[in-house]
This record gives structure tokens, sequence and C-alpha cells, in this order.
């Protein structure tokens, strides 16, 4: 708790610093700009931004006082990525100087109510009686950073909690560790064991009171005091239920909570921060246990989910090959292929070409003799080739950095996909490294010489998952000719492919082939071509399309997708790029361990399904002994006929039934393949949308989860959190591990978050548990710390009831012997010292130090973790023979002693019978002996402080026995002078105290060496093994296969040993490492009745992972998916949804609400309650079966669903109004706070939840 | 939680890299006793090794001491029932002869010096919790600190009146058990009254640190009203806490409703066949309660008085060691196991993992 106020405080502080950050806002009033803080911005004022400083608000970007009116944005802190952004200003206002915003009267902006979406903005700026719109690319976060520009002035548009970067965030679920939930639930036990003691004793002690104590003269029942009272039993019963309560509350282990942080701060800042094996030196990042409270719950992971890019690859794109004219280039060797020829046997050389070294830069691992230098000028078709690098170095949206040298050029790339294809134009001699806003200036090595070219971009038809592909529209100054330029996905570029040009026919074979074999090669392609346009049809005809299609304001998309359409035709093929997107180190053995413990891994990936099984298949986790499964619905002939159609409810309903049908199909095939057999399923973010939803998760669930393996493909970030949420509901233990703001709400969701530090972003890390630098050391996290967290804590807090129950019951079966008059037999100090002296050490010590096998052997044998997976150690068997011991030892103690002991006897020559503090003495010590001969059984390994809080505690005892008799008698009363007095003299003291543990414990040690000869438990046998090794003299460490570096090796490398983290060993005889051939895939994999052949059918798209072009893909949080065309449809999850005709109804009235609708002072006076229903509210349902068609049943509700959607861009402009239209008497800018907005993130998510658990429910009865 | 560290001969650069300690990195040097089967079978075998002979031992000196006694508080009185013995001795009150018997007892076997006499009472809750409390050490130990008799409640103050305090004080001091004994020894027809020491017959603490010599004020005047209750006076073993060795053995409270407290020491040997004959007062009410008074005779050896308990413990703990390990010897045999056999391992087991 304390813990809790000091964070709170440190909020708090961060939030008052945050509050009072200074910014230079537009007066109205006097046209001066003043310096306000934050906190006093409002909706519609001008606010001044200079370099490095954040922005405090969303902003419409209005001027940066610079030529081209744009500016450079870091949006390290809403996606993790450190590249640069550029930022257009309206043309309308790119050429004002802040000043004349003073003068800045009639300007109005229109837009959409606060909403989550990132990267989608919908608004218009009224001004001078214009209306235009406003893009995206106009729109400055909250959240971001101004970098290279030096100013950026802008209109306030959503303030405070309306910014789009609170509006994405959800507070951080607070997490529980399942053992905690566990130990609540044993005190609740404890809590009845203790009530009903008590009442047991209250009501005997009433009764014998009323009808026993008027007997007992030597008790003076007749001078009453109430607690003694025989006239009111029901007094006496209820005050003896109090003292009852006080004295039996031993039961209760209250130091059990702060021995439990203890020892999780221990093992979260001591071991976890600190250990090597998670440190990473590159990026110098140690692992980071942000909060303690889930140390045991990585011990008992069933599901780890996992990310792609980033967290299982290094998101470092390399150009690794090309093939150019239907020649292929490129001589290296990918991590798939090694791996696939060491399957088969051979050896790659992989060996570094000698001339290669000189090339090799970030991004690039390239080398040809035949295209390196001007080598290319001589091979095969140059003018092709020429043409290729050209494209390379136009065609892209790269903005260059720093001096304008080859050498020290920087790059800020949306992608670092297209960051590998300029680096490689400039290697090749195509050397990018000037943009303005209408040029493109290249610096080409020819034949011809070295020239500066300089290429005017005329258009820029940018990527979008549903056109997969980009187009530039140059025009060479020197020539005046216009070409296109176009690199996209292989389908979607040999369909525009010039059927009249002759070569194209001849290379589309070769470059198809060339394109298979780099895409088995686990390489992202790329297809690449280029036309030349006719200058008076695109003058004349198409750009005056074009620009009537960009401004419109209704049916946008469509219509630019359209324009596009015919332009980028008649193309001419130039070849293919490969990139390789590097595995991380050590992920394939890191994944092959993990599912070896018994781990299933669900890999959530936006890439697309051919991707992501090759890397999958790259790091293990799919394996040629699996049966594989794919649901998809791509490629299935009646829906994509629906589709074509634009018959969206068919689509739909055929889709949802596709996806039964096939999860139906799946489920069949599993049951029939004989037991241990492993699966494995592919299922893309489509096909999911519909597996998610109401009526088919809980099947969908069950296949999931008899599989070993399961990947995703292009899921939305929603889709991940709400995949998460599924398999969370099922009560598996899940880990979400990811390293971008596309997996905050997966990490989030998961019970335990891992995030990947140390690289780009923290989004990431700041919403996880746990960070790491890399994936490998979620090997280490799992399989070390989390089992030892695991076994230590279960064990430890076992141990806490164990001895709090044997404690609690000796005083209550001693009170059966004096009518529950509530005395105890022990003395109230040492009492009160059982639980924070004599007994406290040795279960934190457990807790910290005790380990069952070393960490190699834990690592060597992953299946140990199993253990905690079936929560063997802290079930309800573990739970009930701890107190099963513990009453057996009880009574043990209780026969013994007070038999043994029993006053009528003599202990002594000189014949003076036992007493009662001599009794109690004597049980006090054989109860703290036998918890430590206990703690001596229990323990598995003896470290000096094992044996220092062993042996310590028992010898505390003595001593404070022998230090208390000394005390002055007021002091020390009952016990003054007894131990020395009375009970060390006896030799039967001694006797008992030899004797009574021995019988307490005998049962106990036989039971467990029983267990371990007959069903010797995994631990039980590593141990074994561990010793065997000890005894032939090796050890453990060379179990691990780990070959130490040689001493020569460091000297000459020139630095000292250095600590790499956790690399696990590399097995080369293992059958789970490697790349199947496409066939075996082929005939492995069962045909799930969908009809389709993905692999060859599925769509291929310009990049692979639509996140990473933020450009045109939604926020995380709702769904990307490929746009449709004909506008918005009703679809599950993959796309927005508007709203139907009644739900329209009641969003219209939140939206009407939904305040926020920012004027640039003055207000323009607008009516009220225009309003764009659905926006912000439906894109964020998830499909859920509530109002998304996946029904097959129930068609009538998709007609009405869908009859009265108006399209989007035909609703009624919206008129931004000040925040509260009504209340005009506001100042302008005055801020409002909305009191009722969209459904956020975390609401959809839970609802989602829930419904998924009820629908789970559901189907288990 | 970052450390510096120092790497080659540079200047100390700052990293993050955790340090190599064995604690941290949960590399402590430890001992794993990872126990054969030869080891289960030897600890057990030991502790039966261990426990069996002090056993036998134990039960030879528990058995060796002797032990004679007998109930008299229903022999002794006239009447049929408790209630009509209890209202004998309420009758009785002033005249103790009218309460005295005798009881016989036949020695079976050679007693020798010293003698220990015990009463023993069976149904009174000494342990009770009021009981417990009402007493003062300070008050008996007369330490000049924290004399009130406020622990004491409800024997606090004589007929309640706060002028009168109790001392010694408290429900433990008024309930000071009044029977007396005389005893008589018969060999062959001689008859001999055996002197009872009372001297050494508390722990020596109690008697010099817990029990003062000082006169008792208001204490049990006269015997009270339930015929219980007994004042110090020189002729019953002592006139102050300090020197009434009775009292301070009552004071010593009991952990179960059936006590013995000593009551005296016999410095002469009894021979088997000797009667030996107990005149009791018997004054003490334990009638009301349906409580039981018996007399005790008992020696003692080094291990204390007749108990053979603490033999047949450690007789049974070590056979039962010694049974465990037979049944261990034949779990093994009928199941044998290679010590560290990865084939045991439950993953291993498994189909479809390696």
């Amino acid at each position: 708790m304390v813990k809790e106020g000091v964070e709170d405080y440190k909020r708090y502080k961060l939030d008052k610093e945050t509050n009072n950050k200074p910014v230079d806002v537009l007066d109205p009033a006097t046209g001066q700009y003043v310096t306000r803080t934050w906190k006093d911005v409002r909706v519609g004022d001008i606010v001044i931004v200079t370099k490095d400083q954040q922005f405090p608000t969303d902003l419409l970007f209005l001027s940066s006082e610079s030529e081209e009116g744009t500016c450079y944005i870091e949006t390290m802190n809403l996606d993790g990525e450190t590249n640069l952004k550029i930022k257009q200003a309206p043309d309308d206002t790119k050429d004002f100087p802040k000043a004349a915003f003073a003068e800045f009267r009639d300007a109005v902006i229109e837009c959409e109510g606060p909403n989550p979406r990132l990267y989608q903005f919908t608004g218009n700026l009224l001004i001078g009686g214009k209306t235009m719109p406003i893009s995206p690319s106009a729109i400055l976060l909250r959240g971001c950073n101004l970098r290279n520009t030096d100013v950026a002035v802008g209109a306030v548009i959503y303030a405070g909690h309306e910014t789009k970067i609170f509006k994405n965030s959800a507070p951080s679920p607070s997490k529980r560790s399942h053992l905690e939930r566990h130990v609540d639930k044993i005190i609740i036990f404890m809590f009845s064991l203790l009530f009903s003691f008590c009442i047991c004793g209250a009501v005997y002690f009433a009764i014998w009171t009323r009808d026993k104590s008027p007997k007992h003269w030597y008790l003076a029942p007749t001078d009453t005091s109430h607690q003694y009272d025989p006239t009111s039993p029901s007094f006496v019963g209820f005050a003896s239920f109090i003292t009852s309560f006080i004295l039996y509350g031993y039961l209760i282990p209250i130091s059990l909570y702060v021995s439990i942080e203890m020892v999780k701060i221990a093992q979260s800042m001591g071991f976890i921060n600190n250990d090597r094996d998670m440190y990473h030196a590159e990026t110098d990042t140690p692992a980071l246990a942000r909060t303690s409270n889930l140390n045991e719950e990585l011990g008992m992971v069933n599901t780890v989910l996992s990310d792609k890019t980033g967290t299982l690859t290094r998101n470092v794109m390399e150009f690794f090959k090309c093939s150019i004219a239907g020649v292929a280039y490129g001589a290296g060797v990918t991590e798939i292929e090694k791996a696939n020829a060491l399957r088969k046997g051979t050896i790659l050389d992989d060996r570094e070409q000698p001339g290669a070294a000189q090339y090799r830069e970030r991004f690039y691992n390239f080398y040809d003799a035949r295209l390196m230098g001007d080598a290319w000028n001589s091979a095969h078709d140059p003018g092709t080739v020429e043409m290729f690098f050209r494209l390379l170095a136009v065609c892209h949206t790269v903005v260059p950095d720093g001096p304008t040298e080859p050498d020290t050029i920087k790059y800020e790339a949306e992608s670092p996909d297209e960051a590998a294809l300029v680096v490689a134009a400039k290697v090749f001699g195509f050397f990018f490294f000037k943009r303005t806003n209408t040029t493109v200036v290249v610096r080409e090595r020819t034949a011809r010489g070295e020239v500066d070219v300089e290429y005017e971009v005329l258009n820029v038809l940018e990527f979008n998952s549903t056109r997969k592909r980009m187009s530039v529209v140059v025009k060479e100054k020197a020539n005046e000719k216009i070409i296109i330029f176009t690199k996209g996905a292989d389908t979607v570029i040999y369909e525009r492919l010039d059927p009249k040009y002759a070569p194209n026919d001849a290379m589309k074979e070769s470059t198809s082939k060339h394109m298979e074999e780099f895409g088995a090669g686990g390489l992202r392609t790329l297809c690449l071509s280029y036309t030349e346009v006719d200058r008076e049809w695109y003058n004349n005809t198409w750009m005056p399309e074009w620009v009537a299609a960009k401004t419109s304001l209704t049916d946008r998309d469509r219509l630019v997708s359209e324009a596009s359409e015919k332009i980028e035709k008649d193309l001419r093929l130039l070849g293919c790029t490969a990139i390789e997107d590097k595995l991380q180190e050590g992920v394939p053995e890191c994944i092959r361990q993990l599912a070896l413990a018994g781990i299933r891994i669900w890999v959530l990936t936006g890439d697309k399904m051919e991707t992501a099984i090759n890397i999958a298949f790259a790091c293990s986790l799919l394996t040629e002994d699996m049966h594989q499964f794919t649901i998809s619905v791509y490629g299935v002939e009646e829906i994509e006929k629906a589709e074509r159609d634009g018959d969206k409810v068919l689509a739909e309903r055929l889709s949802h039934q596709a996806v039964a049908e096939s999860i139906a199909t799946v489920e069949q095939a599993m049951n029939d393949k004989a037991e241990g057999s492993r699966f494995a399923i592919v299922i893309d973010g489509k096909a999911l949308a519909y597996a998610l939803s109401k009526d088919l998760s809980p099947a969908f669930l069950r296949v999931g989860l008899r599989c070993k393996a399961v990947v995703c493909c292009r899921v939305s970030p929603l889709q991940k959190a709400q995949v998460t949420s599924l398999v969370r509901s099922h009560g598996d233990t899940t880990l979400a591990i990811g390293d971008g703001a596309n997996d905050v709400g997966m990490i989030q969701s998961a019970h335990i978050g891992v995030g990947i530090s140390g690289q780009e972003g923290m989004q990431a890390v700041m919403s996880s548990d746990f960070a790491i630098a890399q994936f490998r050391f979620l090997t280490p996290l799992l399989l070390v710390h989390g089992r030892y967290s695991y076994k230590r804590i279960s064990r430890m807090v076992l141990f806490f009831f164990y001895k709090n129950m044997l404690f609690g019951v000796t005083i209550f079966a001693f009170n059966a012997f004096n009518g529950f008059s509530g005395q105890f037999i022990y003395n109230d100090f040492y009492m009160t010292l059982f639980n924070v002296v004599f007994t406290a050490l040795t279960p934190i010590v457990i807790g910290i130090f005790d380990r069952d096998v070393d960490k190699e052997m834990a690592l060597k044998y992953p299946g140990l973790y199993i253990q905690g997976q079936r929560n063997e150690y802290f079930n309800f068997r573990a739970i009930s023979l701890w107190l099963l011991s513990s009453l057996y030892q009880c009574s043990v103690i209780m026969v013994f002693v007070l038999w043994g002991c029993r006053p009528t006897t003599s202990d002594r020559a000189s014949g003076q019978p036992y007493s009662m503090w001599q009794t109690g003495v004597l049980m006090f010590t054989c109860v703290v002996v036998t918890v430590h001969f206990q703690v001596v059984q229990i323990t598995e390994t003896w470290t000096w402080a094992h044996h220092l809080s062993i042996w310590l505690s028992q010898a505390v005892w003595w001593l404070y026995l022998l230090a208390y008799g000394v005390f002055p008698l007021y002091f020390s009363t009952d016990l003054y002078n007894l131990f020395v007095g009375i009970v060390s003299p006896s030799a039967q003291y001694w006797l008992y105290v030899l004797l009574v543990p021995a019988a307490c414990q005998l049962p106990d040690f036989f039971l467990r060496m029983a267990q371990k000869q007959l069903y010797p438990a995994d631990h039980q046998v590593v141990q074994e093994i561990q010793k065997k090794l000890q005894r032939e003299g090796r050890s453990v460490a060379d179990e691990r296969g780990q070959v130490a570096p040689s001493i020569l090796a460091s000297i000459f490398s020139g630095k000292p040993n250095k600590n790499k983290g956790f690399v696990p060993p590399y097995d080369s005889r293992s059958r789970f490492y490697g790349l199947v051939s496409s066939s075996a895939r082929n005939t492995g994999r069962i045909d799930t009745g969908t009809r389709s052949p993905v692999l060859t059918h599925l769509d291929q798209e310009l990049t692979d992972n639509p996140y990473r072009n933020r450009k045109k893909s939604p926020l995380p949080g709702i769904a990307p998916g490929p746009r449709s065309p004909t506008g918005p449809a009703v679809m599950p999850v993959a796309e927005g949804m508007q709203p139907s005709g009644h739900a329209g109804a009641e969003m219209a009235s939140a939206s009407a609400v939904a305040a926020g609708r920012p004027v640039l002072p003055p207000i323009a006076s607008s009516p009220p309650g225009a309003h764009k229903p659905g926006l912000g509210h439906a894109d964020l349902m998830p499909s859920n079966g509530s109002d998304a068609p996946a029904h097959t049943s129930v068609p009538m509700h998709h007609a009405l669903a869908l009859a009265p959607l108006p399209p989007r861009t035909k609703l009624p402009p919206i008129h931004q109004t000040s925040p509260n239209a009504a209340n005009s008497s506001l100042a302008p800018g005055a801020i409002a706070s909305p009191t009722s907005g969209p459904l956020a993130l975390h609401q959809a998510v839970n609802e989602h939840k829930q419904e998924m658990e009820a629908a789970y429910a559901a189907a288990l009865r | 939680m970052s450390a510096a560290s120092q790497t080659g001969d540079g200047p100390p650069k700052k990293t993050k890299e955790p340090k190599n300690k064995a604690i941290t990195q949960q590399t402590l040097p430890a001992c794993k006793p990872v126990l054969e089967p030869v080891w289960v079978v030897f600890i057990f075998l030991a502790i039966s090794m261990v426990l069996v002979p002090i056993g036998a031992v134990c039960l030879f000196y528990g058995l060796k001491a002797v032990e004679v006694g007998a109930r008299y508080d229903q022999i002794c009185l006239p009447g049929k029932t408790n209630a009509e013995r209890e209202q004998h001795i309420l009758e009785n009150a002033a005249n103790d002869t009218n309460l005295a018997c005798s009881v016989t007892l036949t020695i079976m076997k050679d007693m020798k010096a010293p003698v220990y006499v015990y009463y023993e009472l069976n149904g009174y809750y000494q342990n009770h919790r009021r009981y417990v409390k009402s007493r003062s050490d300070m008050q008996l130990a007369a330490q000049s600190k924290n004399l009130a008799t406020s622990l004491c409640d409800p024997e606090e103050y004589l007929g309640g009146n706060s002028s009168f305090p109790i001392n010694p004080c408290g429900l433990v001091a008024w309930s000071f058990f009044n029977d007396t004994y005389n005893i008589l020894r018969e060999r062959n027809g001689v008859s001999l009254l055996l002197p009872v020491s009372d001297h050494h017959i508390a722990f020596q603490s109690d008697r010099k640190y817990r029990f003062a010599n000082y006169t008792p004020q208001n204490f049990n005047p006269e015997l009270n009203s339930h015929r219980g209750g007994f004042n110090l006076s020189d002729t019953t073993g002592g006139a102050t806490p300090g020197e009434n060795e009775r009292f301070m053995n009552w004071m010593r409270l009991a952990a179960l409703p059936r006590f013995r407290k000593l009551w005296g020491r016999i410095e002469l040997d009894l021979k088997t066949n000797d009667t030996v004959t107990v005149n009791v007062y018997n004054r003490y009410n334990t009638y009301k309660f349906d409580g039981q008074k018996s007399i005790v005779l008992g020696t003692t050896t080094w291990l204390g008085g007749r108990n053979p308990f603490l033999g047949i413990a450690y007789l049974v703990t070590g056979g039962l060691s010694f049974v465990l390990a037979l049944l261990y010897l034949i779990v093994r045999l009928a199941k044998p196991r290679k010590f560290g056999d990865p084939a045991s391992l439950s993953f291993n087991r498994q189909p479809g993992a390696s």
C-alpha cells in the first residue's frame, strides 16, 4: 500500500509538471503571442511549438513559416518509431507568417468528435468562404515532438482528455497472480476455520459457564464479572468469541503478505533485474521487472502470444537479393535457407565474399559482382537495370536528412523496407539526396557519367492494403517525359503489365520463379515496374480527374482508387527486390525450448500468411511433424464473387459459414488423429474476425488450445487483444510479448505483458510487466525466474499456512482441556513472537534462495516447467496435503506433550509434577523445532542462507528463553526463571524435544521418499541427474552446451569476455529446427474445406506488415483491413461499421454530445446538433455478433442493418461549433469535457471479453 | 539498479550490466542432499537405532519408580451422593475431627527414600482462564513494583471491602488446598508415624525468587464458605509464602484438570508388604464440582516418577522408523528405479515430445 501511495504521488507530480509546461498561445484580444501553461490551452487556440518541443494538444498544422509548409515530427510516444514523419500544412495557410493568425477571424474547423483513431481524421477547414478538406497529414498529435523544424503554428482541435493519445490510453489493468488469488481463498478458508473454532469454543464455554461453573466454587462464580457470569450465558459466549478470535488468530498468517511482498521484491529487483543472462550488451539493457506482483505467474504460463516484427525478428530490413530483367542477383544465404540445408545435412557456404565488405552497411547486405560498382553497365539488359535502380531511387516517400554525402546521409523512412531500397539505390550509384515538396533529386552514375537529375514528382499514389502497390508519377526535368514508377505485390503488378510489351512475358516467368525462391527463403519481395505516360492524356484527362478525386468530400477513397487504376496500367516489368527481415538471435532455439516446456505459442502478426508461415517455420514454431491446418476465407470463389458483386451481406454470411465449417473440420480432424499428435493452425485476420465472433469463438478456442502453435496473420491490434482475452478466458495463463504500440492492447489484456526494451519506442514497455531486450531472454525469464519464483512462493505460502495451522490448532486443542475458557498454555510474549521472530526468517529464505535444480538444468530440461503450468505445487491436492500434514503433526505434539507431560507425572528426581508453563515451553519448543525440521525436509538446496536461517531461528528461541528468564519478574512473569530453574534441568524436556519432531516428521519423510521412489516428480529426477553429473565430475554448466570462448579468441577480439546474455543452445540434431519444403508442407496440410490453396492464392501486398506503413492504416485499436471501394460496410472487426438505422439513432445522440468540436476563434456560429453518426463509435465495435452479421441464421438482421446505411461520405457535413454550442456565452476556445465520448478501446475489449467468456461457458455446457 | 562496472583498462564506463555476483546470479554455492534409496534406508535405520535404545532406557527407569495411591474423597465421608458429602463437610466446618478418615495403602514393591507424598485432584480446572489470571506474582515475591492487587480480581479485597486488600491475593491463593495427612507405617505389626517433611518440595527457583517471607494480610482468616482455601500457619507448613512450600506448589498451576501436587517427603524406606495408613483431614470441598481426591506415594528416578509413556513413545517411534525402513525397502524392491534416469521424466514418457 505504501508502494502504491508512493507511485500515486509520483504520478501526481508528473501530472503537475506536465500541466504547467509553458507554450506560446495567441491571445485573440491583443493579437500577441503569450506564454501560457499547458493546462490553460483551450480548443480553438492558436499555439506555436518550437523545435524539439512536444505538442501540448492535438493540433491542426497551419504553418511552419517555411517555404513548403512542412514540418517533421517524431512519433515515438505514439507508435514507437523513431523515424521522422513529414507533415504538410493546408495550402491556404501554409504561407502565413505566425503574426498573420492574429487577424484570422473567420476561419472554422469542422471535424469529427474526439476519437481514438490516430491515423485518421475527417474534417474541413472553412476559410475565406472556401471549404478545404483536412488530410490526416496536417494533424499534429499530442505526444509527438517537433523535429528538424524551427517552428510550427497550429490550431488546437482536441485538448486534454479529448486528445487522440488520451483516447487511446486505457488504464493499465491491475494484475494479480493466480497464486495470490488462491492465497486469498486459503485465507478465507482459514478464516472460516477460525470462525468455526471460535463458535465451537464460545458455545461450549457459554454452556459450561451456565451449567457447570456455578459448581466450581474456586472460580468464584458468585463474584460475577460479566465475562464469566453464569447467569448470562449469551454474553459469556460473545465475550468468549472475541477472546477466542484473538487467541486462535494465529491460524491466519498475518505476516504472510508482508513476507510475500519482501520475497517478490527480492526476486524481481535482486534476481530478474540483475540477471546477466538477460542482459543485452549491444543495447546495454538489463531485464526489468516493472511489477513485482507477477513473478510466480511467470512460472505458470501456458500460452505465449507473440508479436512478430521486432519481437521475433529484428525489424532491421536489409536489401538482400534482387531479380532484374529476369536475372537473379545476390548470393546471400538466409537464415531459413541455412536452417533448411542443415536439416538436410548440408552446410551452405555463407561466408561473405571478399568484395562485399566495402558495400556492407545498414539496410544493405547484398553483393553481386555483376552489379557492383559500374559492372551493371555490362550486365544483361543494362537499360532495364538502370530503370530498376532509378525506380529504387525515386519511387518512395523517404526523406533524406543530414549532410548530402553518400556516407553520412540519413534517410527517414516510414518503413524500414523503403529505407533499404533507397540505400540499395545509393550503393548502386543512384544516390537520392534531396527531396523538396515537388521534386526528388538523384545523383545518377551511369555510363554517361555522374549527373544530378531532378525529377518533378507530380503525384504520389499511396500504398494501402487494398491497392497493394505504390506509385509515383514523375517528370524528368531535363526531357519532360512523364513516367510512372510502380512497385507492389506481384499479383497486382502482373495484372497491370502491358500485354503488348514484348519482354514482359519472358520476364514474368523468370521473375515469378525468383520471387518464389526468395519467398521460400523468408525474404520479403516487391515487384517493380514502370511505364511512360502520354503527356497530353495526363495533363488533359487524368490530372483533372485526379484532382477532383483528391478534393472530393464524398467517396474520396473510391474515386482516388479509381483514378489510380487509370494510370497504373500498361506497365513494364523491371524485376523484383528481396529484403530480409532477420530473425533475432536465438529465436528458433528459444521457441523450441518454450515448446518443450509445454507452452503453446500464438504468433499474432500483421504479415501476410505466406511470410508468416515462412517465419514460423524459420523460428521452429511450425515443424514438419505437426498437423497443420489453415483457416482462411481468401480464395473462396463464392465469397469473392459476392464481394465483387458488392453483396456484402452474402459475403459476410458465406465467410462466416466458411469459417464455421473450417473450425468444425479442424476439430473433427483433430479428434481423428492419434493421441499425442501435434497440431498447428494458421488463420488469417479476416477469418479470425469471424472466428472471434460470439458463436464461433468457443469452438475456435477449443481448437486453438489443442495446438502447439497458432499463427494468426494480418491481425489488427484490437484482434490481438481479443485473441489474448479469448485465450485468457479459458483460464490459461497467458503471456503477451511485443515491442510496439500495436501490441499494447495485447500486453495489457494478457496475464503477463512483456515488452521488448532497448529498441525503438517505449509504448510496449511502458504498459508491460516485464521488459526484456531480446525474445530469447524469454527462456530464462520463464524457465528460470518464473519457475523458481513459482516454486519458491508456492512453497513459502504453503509453509506459512502449515506452520500457522500447526501452531493455531495446538492453541485450540489445549483449550479443549480448560473448558474453552480461552486460556493458553503458552506465554503471551513468545506466542506473539512465533510469526515475527522464531519462524519468520525461514520462509523468506525459502522464498528467495531455494532452488530445486540449478538454472542450467532448468534450461536443459524445459519440461520441468510443466509442473508450474499444471500448478502442481499449489493445487488443491498440495494445499490439503500440507494442511493434513500440519494436523497430523499437531496431533502428535498434543498427544505426546499433553499425555506424556500430564501434570500427574513428575519429570525429575525431586518429584515435582509438570506444571502448566513448563509444559507450555516444552510444547512450544516442539512446535518450533518441528517446523524447522519441516523446513529441513522441504529445502532442496542448502546455501549459507538456509543454514543461517534454520539454525539461527531455533537458537534464537532458546536464547530468548534464557534471556527472558532473567528479566525482572514484573516483566517476564510466568517465564521468570522458568527455563533455567525448572525446564532445562529436566532430562525429559530434552528427550521430548528429540522425540516429538522425529515422530512428527517420520511419516512425512517416508511419504516423500516413497513418492519419489514410486512416482518421481520431474524435478526430483533432474536433481538426481544433476547429482550424477557432479559425481562424475562434470559441471552442470558444461551440459548447457555452451562452449566458453577460447582465451585466444578473447585476446584477439580485443574485448574482455563479454556477457552476451542467455543464448539458447543450438542443437543441430533437433528435428524441430528447420524449414519444411513447400511440398512437404502441402502434403502435411489438411484442406479445411474452404477450398483455400492459401499459399498460392493469397494476395500479395506491397509490404507485408500494413501496420508499419502507418499512413494508411488506422490506429491500433481498430482493425485495418482491406478497405472496400464500395464504401462502408458492415464487416466484423476488420472494418469499421456504420451504424445501422436503428443503432444510428442512438449513436447520433452519442455523437451529438461528443464535445470538442473546435473552432478557430472567433466562432462561426453554426447550428448545433449536426453530427456524423458512427464515427469513432462503430469503428471500435468489435465483431461480437451483436450487430455484426456474423450469424448465418439471421439474415433479416443484416438486411435491417444494411439497408439504411448511408455511405459515410454522404452524411451531412459536420459543422463544428464551440464545444457547447448551446452555451454561446463561452469564451472562444473554452474547453468542454465530453459528457459521453465514444467507446474507448478498453471498454470495447472488456465487453467483448465478457461476451466471449459467456459464450465459452455456454459452449461448455 | 544500474551498476557501474569497469571494463578493461579504459576509463570507467557506465553500463547497466549486472554484476556477476553469486547471490544475484543465483549461483550461491549450495549443498544438495539428493537422497539415494540406500541413504533413505540408512536414515530410517539410524533414527531407529537412536530412538530404540533411548526408549529402552526411558522405559526401564520409567517403570523403576514405584507409585501407590488411593482415592479417598468418596470413602472418607458418609453419604451416598456428593451433595450429601458436601453437606457433611460444610456442617462440620468447625470440627476437623469429624472430617478425619484413614486410607490404607499396601506397599507392593520396595520404595526407597525419599518417598514423595502427593495429593491428586481430578476435575479441577486450575487452567481456567479466570483462575490462571487471578494472581499477583509481584505481591508473592514482595517486590515493591506493581503491588496492586487489581490482577487478582475477584479475590482482591477481603469481603469486597477495599480497605482490606488481600495478600497473597487472587483465586489461586484463595483456594489453597487444605487437606492434611498423617502417615503411619505398619511393618510386622509395628506402627510408626512417618515424619513427612515439607522442605525442598518446591522448585528451588520458586523458593529463591518467586516467594518472599512476609506475613499474609487478610488472607483466608477463616475457611471460606465453600470449605476450601487454607491460611498459612506454622502448623501447616509455614506462615509466609516464602516458607510454605506446599503453597508454592499450589501456586504452580497445572495444565490439565487432573493433576498432582507434591505435599511432602518421607525420608524413610518403605518395604514390600508394609501397610501405610494415611489419616486424612478431609476438608477440601471437591464434592461441589464432583471432583476426585487421591493420596499418592511415589518414588522417583533421575527421569522422574513412574511414567512408562516416554519410553513407550520412544520405542514406538523408533519401531515405526524401522518399519518404515522395511516398507521403503519393499517399495524399492517392488518398483526399482534407476537413479537419475532421464526416462522417468514425465515429459519424456509422453508421446509427441522428445
